[in-house]
């Protein structure tokens, strides 16, 4: 350690600098106070090592050898360091120097700190001591809670909620100085005791993706309650939170409902929350998904009171009809729809009627005449269980039946080009076990002068299926010229498919 | 005649190769494995050759999110690091997804025999088994020991495609060996699921879908395919799974080219569920020409551009019976979903997401587009990286042979 320079000296006296103008910037203050503790190098540097005196080159040369020894560059036994500072302390040479280039660093945007300007430099600094001032807070916060844990008791809430905002105004001026983020998770003083795993991931990892900062925030602590397999009213709110920015995440929604579970949390309460969920997810698969097993969870809770179930089952049609209102065929919707009348055994004439008013809304809603075929012959009270719905169940009743292709002709004459009600026909038709070539009569009245100058066709369906007939009544030839039709004129998208009907009819 | 656009494309697929992700793809986060095959796969179906330091990134990207009991986990997210690593979760379509991305990033006849080294086989087999549910439907993933997830045809075709390339057909006494799967009841859930449409979904009481149907027959092609893809198929017969498991192939036939549709660009309207009203059919005539043939999902749905990969593809694998409009289809991808900045869309005038525009690329490849590599309707690469997954399956079974007789080997401790 240098010692103190004494007022006694033998060294150059040092002459007064000239007046400068007051620095700008950071760097410039730096340079001038370089200068100001540095004067024969500045005169050295503009002058040359010539124009100083011989007193001012001996001051300045000893200046430079003290450097090398006050670093301990260059050792000195005891005795000799004691000596050597005695002769600088006598010779008064200036020790006390500022370094020159000193590194202010940059700031988050990469700009070097010496170019700011001074009232922006206090400003800064002003940052950084309220940051530290708020870190002295908040760790004063941590010691009394922990005092108060060792204690058995927990901060009144009050405490918290300063906590809670001395974080954030932290997190503000952390972002502002150091670029640094903070997410909610990290503020709030109730996640304090769980270590987030955050995704490490090597920069050239595959299909990165720009992760908003809450995401991979959130992702990163409930990675780390999934894997303590923490069950808490908390790790519920997260997976909302997880929830919320990707649905699709595969392992929160069986995490979540293991907390529901755990927690015997009230399910209606969780399909009134998954409601909103679903209507601000229209396309979402894990959605519906979750809902089959809190309904398999809970049925067999109420299963002993009907009007428990009837009301739940009231509560399910009016929310599927209400989501149905936004988006007439979601997939999974009437997937989970068919779920619910199978599982409630709603083989009602309500639900038949349901599908039917979709369908008198758009005829060509398939959806909903999917729906209708299966209210209609999977009711284990009119079809043969198990039954294949492309094989022929003998115990659907005639009168069914009847109806059925009563309801399908109807519509196709509505629509002659619809397929969705020609399927259905079809459809029925096999179910019933009855010939085509009973259509023979309804479908003719569609196509009128085939291969004739008159020939007139409303609906390629129907020629389609009149080929299908003709084939059955063993006329190839009519069959045959129906799918020429088809593949010439009334339906060339499928060309390829009539002539590969055309060359089956000749196998 | 509109041709592929393949410069662009090529920029579009580096840009998703080279920079992050849109924040939107977020919501898809679980399903990064994907992501990484599609990209990969489609510099692959471009030529855009790989460097070797890109083929080991990939690979020990890949390899990273493997699962220590078997499987890869969905994505980073999905998977955790050192002692906690057996917490994360494998996923199904993952798995799928890494070994195909493995076989991607091998080049030439020594690393694709090297491609699935490091892949634990003996492990992952045992995991796909326990997906198996009783009624022969497949879950995504394990949880609580159970397997999880929807009963649909996704799941059958993911599991028959791994069990293909990892296991191979192995006879009674292969080494080394692994139990199989229960075929049967595969076989037997698939066939429940044909609708009366002649289409399919995951229960026949649901509505059909073509992607459910390029499932189903997806999972049966790969129980019929020889472990060698060059060596000849089964004659149809009963015997084979494709016909067992499709009680009614002339309605299946008529469901898929139901798909097809008059693409009519006037119609096209982003809040109108159709582009093709048929009101009547006069308008569909040669004469004013089919020029844009688009395919739906669902009949009396819009048209949109995976749906003709996933019926033409499909039909690919039925042994192409009837062709499809493939001119008409071939416009309506390049002058209609094709973007001018590289990509498709999935209508008109969308812009380009990597599943749309990877599933684009796919069916003119199935449709033989000379820009791209030949390519396999079943595994949804090019037949050339099919040819690498033999070759690495070759490689991984000779690599473990007779490693699980070893007592030390079977008590599951040693990754095999």
């Amino acid at each position: 350690m240098a010692p103190k320079s004494k007022a006694s000296s033998k060294a150059a006296p040092i002459p007064e600098s000239k007046a400068e103008p007051p620095p700008e910037t950071v760097g410039e203050r730096s340079t001038q106070r370089f200068y100001k503790t540095n004067i024969l190098q500045k005169r050295c540097e503009e002058a040359g090592l010539a124009a100083l005196t011989p007193a001012e080159k001996k001051t300045y040369s000893h200046a430079q050898l003290i450097i090398p020894v006050s670093q301990d560059r260059v050792p000195l036994s005891t005795k000799a360091e004691r000596e050597y500072w005695k002769q600088v302390s006598k010779e008064n040479l200036p020790i006390r120097r500022l370094r020159r280039n000193y590194d202010w660093g940059h700031d988050r945007q990469g700009r070097q700190l010496d170019t700011y300007r001074l009232a922006e430099f206090e400003e800064r600094s002003l940052k950084q001591a309220r940051l530290a001032a708020l870190d002295i807070v908040h760790r004063r916060f941590l010691a009394k809670r922990d005092k108060a844990r060792k204690e058995g008791s927990e901060l009144p809430a009050e405490d918290v909620a300063e906590e809670k905002s001395t974080r954030a105004a932290m997190a503000v001026l952390r972002k502002e100085l150091y670029g640094k983020i903070t997410g909610p998770l990290a503020q709030d003083p109730k996640w304090d005791d769980v270590v987030p795993i955050p995704q490490a991931e090597p920069e050239d990892a595959l299909a990165r993706i720009a992760y908003p900062d809450d995401y991979a925030e959130a992702v990163s602590y409930l990675r780390a309650v999934m894997a303590t397999e923490e069950l808490s009213e908390r790790c519920l709110r997260l997976t909302q939170l997880v929830i919320n920015m990707n649905p699709a995440h595969y392992t929160v929604w069986l995490y979540r409902f293991r907390i529901v579970k755990a927690l015997e949390l009230p399910i209606l309460d969780e399909i009134e929350w998954l409601n909103r969920v679903a209507l601000q997810n229209l396309k979402n698969y894990q959605i519906w998904h979750h809902r089959q097993l809190l309904l398999d969870y809970y049925l067999p809770s109420i299963s002993s009171d009907p009007v428990s179930v009837k009301k739940l089952a009231k509560s399910e049609t009016d929310f599927i009809s209400r989501i149905l209102e936004e988006d007439t065929k979601n997939y999974h919707v009437w997937s989970y729809r068919q779920y619910l009348v199978g599982k409630l055994e709603l083989w009602t004439p309500a639900e038949l009627g349901a599908a039917q008013n979709m369908i008198e809304d758009d005829v060509r809603n398939n959806s909903a005449w999917s729906h209708r075929f299966f209210v209609v012959f999977s009711n284990p009270r009119e079809a043969t269980p198990g039954s294949l719905p492309t094989a022929t169940d003998l115990k659907v009743s005639t009168a069914t039946i009847d109806r059925e292709l009563a309801y399908a002709k109807e519509k196709i004459a509505l629509a002659p080009q619809n397929q969705s009600s020609w399927n259905y026909l079809r459809g029925v038709l096999v179910k019933s076990g009855r010939d085509f070539t009973t259509l023979d009569e309804f479908t003719e009245q569609f196509v009128s002068g085939l291969g004739e100058e008159s020939e007139d066709v409303k609906s390629s369906h129907a020629l389609d299926l009149l080929a299908e007939i003709y084939k059955a009544k063993g006329d190839k030839e009519k069959a045959k010229l129906c799918l020429e039709r088809l593949a010439a004129k009334w339906d060339p998208v499928r060309e390829g498919y009539w002539k590969y009907q055309i060359a089956e009819l000749e196998k | 005649m509109a041709a592929l656009n393949k410069e662009k494309h090529i920029k579009y697929w580096q840009r998703c190769y080279n920079s992050y992700l849109p924040t939107q793809y977020t919501s898809s986060d679980s399903t990064r494995l994907m992501w990484a095959c599609f990209i990969t796969s489609a510099y692959d179906l471009l030529s855009i050759p790989f460097s070797s330091t890109d083929r080991t990134k990939i690979r020990s990207w890949v390899l990273s999110l493997q699962h220590p009991d078997g499987g890869f986990c969905g994505s980073p997210t999905h998977s955790l690091p050192g002692q906690d690593s057996h917490k994360g979760t494998a996923n199904l379509a993952a798995t799928f997804f890494a070994l195909i991305t493995l076989a991607i990033a091998s080049d030439g006849e020594e690393e694709a025999r090297a491609a699935f080294a490091g892949v634990r086989r003996g492990r992952l087999l045992r995991w796909l088994k326990k997906l198996q549910r009783d009624d022969g439907s497949f879950g995504q993933n394990l949880w609580e020991g159970k397997p999880v997830g929807g009963r649909d045809t996704r799941h059958s075709y993911l599991a028959s495609c791994v069990r293909w390339m990892l296991r191979g057909h192995r006879k009674d006494d292969d080494e080394p060996w692994e139990d199989d799967v229960d075929v049967k009841a595969m076989i037997a859930h698939l066939r429940r699921g044909q609708t009366y449409d002649g289409g399919l979904a995951e229960f026949s009481e649901y509505e059909s879908h073509a992607g459910y149907a390029y499932c189903a027959v997806g999972a049966l092609w790969f129980l019929d395919r020889p472990s060698s893809a060059s060596s000849p198929r089964p004659e149809p017969s009963s015997l084979t799974a494709m016909d067992q498991g499709i009680p009614d192939l002339p309605g299946m036939l008529r469901f898929l080219a139901g798909r097809q549709l008059n693409y009519l660009a006037e119609e096209e309207d982003e809040d109108e569920e159709e582009n093709f009203i048929q009101d009547a059919v006069g308008s569909l005539t040669l004469e004013e020409g089919c020029r844009h043939v688009g395919f739906n999902g669902r009949w009396n749905k819009k048209a949109d551009t995976c749906y003709v990969w996933w019926a033409a593809a499909t039909l690919a694998m039925l042994g192409s019976p009837y062709p499809v409009s493939v001119e008409g289809s071939r416009r309506y991808l390049l002058e209609v979903t094709q973007h001018p900045i590289g990509g498709f869309g999935k209508f008109a005038g969308t812009l380009p997401d990597i599943y749309h525009s990877y599933l684009g690329l796919a069916v003119l490849a199935v449709f033989g587009d000379a820009d791209l590599k030949d390519f396999d309707a079943g595994l949804c690469c090019s037949m050339e990286t099919t040819g690498k997954i033999e070759k690495a399956r070759e490689g991984l079974l000779k690599a473990t042979e007779g490693e699980d007789q070893t007592a030390w080997a079977s008590d599951g401790f040693w990754a095999t």
